[in-house]
């Protein structure tokens, strides 16, 4: 998108013709999505797909990966699977060279995975987690999106371009008694860092925001959701899927350091 | 995704500045785009620039703080397209012009004019249309609002920021009543925008992103919270301002 393009009306067009170059085109963009071989991440890829993006479907399970890629293959997407364990930094680099040789530098690159082996059927009350506990989110909901940002910001500011999207959770902000301490406490420090590296790398054409979602459609809440948000519904992997495309196209450019809430307006504050 | 095709979406202000691209955009995503601004010859010019592109737009003059007035509009465009799908409350300014007042030395008058269109005339628009809306089961509501409502600018915006703060807390109230309505209400909070002298030097220094707000910027954020695609976002307050507070 062009800064110089003018807001005031002018004549018509020499042609006539209408501007209707589609809003929020990813042609030519690469994109890693992590933990997305089903739920929210799918989404995110589906919809990145649906815009022209290549996508690199990471998951923790290869199986999820693989069959997340073999099905988005069929409809005609252009994805492959780089499945692993991101926590691990051998295991980021192995992905990042695969989206590399597969399909070019990243892009666009949207931190997803969040839910660890286990979870949600071990969440535990503070008073029973143990430091181990909070190394295992913060491994996952931090230091791999530390770790995942680092192999590719440079590539991005180099270029001119990027974007990086952090899913993160309602329960960042908003206390519950369900025992998502170590949890919430691993998503809010993403945000911090995402604030921040913002505004390192915002004159560099990247931008860094986050997504914080609420009662999604994955892990049975949906007649929690029906009570407790203004639609009236549990969120969706499409819905996800949107407000990750909308942020990583170009003309969110000027979006940037934001934590944009998407929970059905259970939350307005 | 995204698109808009078939919708009708009134956008007030949009004569010139942010609300045209507001209005440039949605028309660009295949809405039929209605242009209203406080000045006649403005809304005309708009519409006319628009159309020669090939898009659907059409003028619809009127005085934004005036309720009779509003109600008028609303029922004249419901006659004449069926619908009114999306409405964008861009206007802000009241006619009068841009008042910088230190708050000891604003009259209550000035007050009242920023409230009248920043708040009252949201809430005026907002019934007037939300009936409509309610009926057909869907709608989007956005009103375009201003990091002023939640930070000092040091510019004697005083009244300004109080009135865009009213609204916020008025489209955050009205979501949880029209959410199961298929409607969504939301605002956007911008940050420095390069419609006034001396914005692109301060946004230089102060936005991560290095540049200050253009109308294409607010046209794209629009478009998303308009979109089918945006329906689960609802009674949120979406900061575009280049970074420039990330809080």
């Amino acid at each position: 998108m062009s800064n110089t393009d003018t807001a005031t009306p002018t004549a018509a067009s020499p042609t006539g013709q209408a501007n209707t170059a589609p809003l929020f085109n990813l042609n030519g963009r690469v994109a890693l999505v992590t933990g997305s071989g089903q739920g929210m991440g799918l989404g995110a890829v589906r919809a990145l797909c649906r815009q022209g993006a290549r996508v690199v479907i990471n998951d923790f399970y290869p199986e999820r990966a693989e069959s997340a890629a073999a099905a988005l293959k069929a409809e005609g997407f252009s994805v492959c699977a780089a499945p692993g364990d991101i926590t691990l930094p051998e295991v980021r680099e192995q992905i990042v060279a695969t989206a590399r040789s597969t399909f070019g530098e990243i892009d666009i690159l949207v931190n997803n995975a969040g839910v660890p082996p286990g979870m949600p059927s071990s969440l535990t009350q503070f008073k029973n987690l143990g430091d181990e506990d909070f190394e295992r989110q913060l491994d996952l909901n931090l230091r791999a999106i530390l770790g995942l940002t680092r192999l590719v910001v440079g590539g991005m500011c180099e270029r001119g371009f990027g974007r990086i999207v952090i899913i993160t959770s309602e329960s960042w902000r908003n206390g519950m008694a369900m025992g998502l301490s170590n949890y919430a406490a691993a998503k809010s420090a993403a945000l911090g860092f995402m604030r921040h590296l913002a505004h390192e790398v915002g004159r560099e054409g990247v931008t860094a925001n986050a997504l914080s979602l609420g009662c999604m459609n994955n892990f049975g809440y949906d007649e929690i959701a029906k009570r407790t948000t203004a639609v009236g519904r549990a969120g969706t992997a499409d819905d996800v899927g949107a407000a990750v495309a909308y942020l990583a196209s170009s003309e969110a450019s000027w979006m940037s350091g934001q934590v944009i809430a998407l929970n059905g307006g259970s939350c307005t504050a | 995704m995204f698109r808009l095709d078939g919708k009708v979406a009134l956008v007030s202000g949009a004569g010139r500045g942010m609300g045209f691209g507001v209005a440039q955009t949605l028309a660009r995503q295949g809405a039929t785009v209605v242009i209203n601004d406080f000045y006649a010859d403005r809304a005309e010019a708009a519409a006319q620039a628009l159309q020669g592109e090939g898009l659907k737009a059409h003028a619809a003059a009127a005085d934004m703080t005036d309720r009779s007035a509003i109600f008028a509009m609303v029922e004249g465009l419901l006659a004449e397209h069926g619908a009114i799908d999306v409405f964008v409350h861009n206007a802000g300014i009241p006619a009068q012009g841009w008042g910088y007042s230190k708050f000891l030395e604003s009259p209550p008058s000035e007050w009242d004019a920023w409230l009248q269109l920043n708040l009252y005339g949201l809430m005026h628009a907002c019934q007037a249309l939300l009936p409509a809306m309610q009926e057909r089961g869907w709608g989007r509501i956005v009103a375009i609002n201003s990091d002023a409502s939640r930070t000092a600018t040091g510019m004697g915006l005083c009244a300004y920021g109080a009135a865009k703060a009213a609204a916020v807390g008025f489209i955050r109230n009205l979501s949880g009543e029209v959410g199961r309505h298929g409607i969504t209400a939301n605002a956007l909070s911008l940050g420095t925008m390069n419609n006034w002298e001396g914005s692109e030097q301060i946004a230089r220094k102060t936005a991560s992103v290095g540049r200050a707000g253009s109308p294409q910027d607010v046209g794209a954020a629009v478009a998303y919270l308009a979109s089918p695609e945006a329906e689960w976002v609802n009674g949120q307050v979406l900061p575009v301002n280049g970074g420039s507070l990330v809080c």
